[in-house]
């Protein structure tokens, strides 16, 4: 299916994706879709994460399993601990030459 | 050493006025299509009893910009061409695998520890800069103050 030229607007949904039957299962993977237009019409960022799996059983019961990115929240929780350990160097040291 | 035969001009495919655009929505829209939802998921792998499905995380951008071009060639030729030009590029990186056995559905994350250790000498990086910054500038001040 052929994209459309960017859009105006900022979007942000879950997409769900073709189900695979599994046994007496169907499985359906969910997708989270987040569009950003950029410089008015001129440009856009489309950035697509796997987000869920949902299992659909054969009474018609729905259980959700989450898609964790470890790698990206290791990154982030590494980051933020640099950030944070750079702050209290810095404030350490600083009360340690102000005196 | 052949020398290398460069086609004519005269047998070049030059786009219409008016149809750069086109091309470029074209190749934009066949830009975004290589990022979109249905390629976060592959193609289901079957081993005996075992399905995997490989899941990444896909990102695009994508800019163009168009105008007009103005020209004369001749003292009678006064038109002005359209013209129009973009630019995007695309990343993907694997994040988890399905796994879908007679046992049940689980999800394997994929870890790049390349990632992570290059987050980690960042973040080593960043203290390690700013204890330097104090400590030079805490000899500074002693300096100053022995002066």
């Amino acid at each position: 299916m052929k994209n459309d030229m960017p859009k105006e607007l900022f979007e942000n949904k879950i997409i769900a994706g073709d189900s695979i039957r599994i046994g007496r299962d169907q499985v359906v993977p969910l997708t989270r879709s987040i569009y950003v237009p950029l410089f008015g019409l001129r440009g856009c960022l489309v950035w697509n994460r796997p987000y869920a799996v949902m299992i659909i059983g054969e009474d018609d019961t729905e259980r959700v399993l989450p898609v964790h990115d470890v790698t990206r929240r290791s990154q982030i929780l590494l980051l933020i601990a640099g950030l944070i350990g750079s702050l209290l160097i810095w404030g350490f040291l600083r009360g340690r030459n102000s005196r | 050493m052949a020398k290398k035969e460069v086609a004519p001009l005269s047998e070049v495919e030059i786009p219409e006025p008016g149809k750069s655009l086109e091309m470029t929505e074209d190749v934009i829209g066949k830009l975004l299509d290589t990022s979109g939802s249905s390629v976060v998921y592959g193609r289901p792998i079957k081993q005996g009893d075992v399905t995997l499905i490989p899941a990444a995380e896909v990102i695009a951008g994508v800019g163009f910009g168009s105008g007009f071009l103005f020209g004369q060639s001749s003292e009678d030729d006064d038109r002005s061409m359209p013209l129009a030009g973009g630019a995007g590029r695309t990343f993907s990186r694997p994040v988890a695998v399905v796994i879908i056995s007679p046992e049940g559905v689980r999800i394997e994350p994929v870890r790049d520890r390349t990632k992570v250790l290059l987050a980690a000498l960042t973040a080593g990086g960043f203290m390690a800069a700013t204890l330097l910054r104090m400590i030079n500038s805490k000899r500074a001040l002693k300096e100053l103050d022995g002066k």
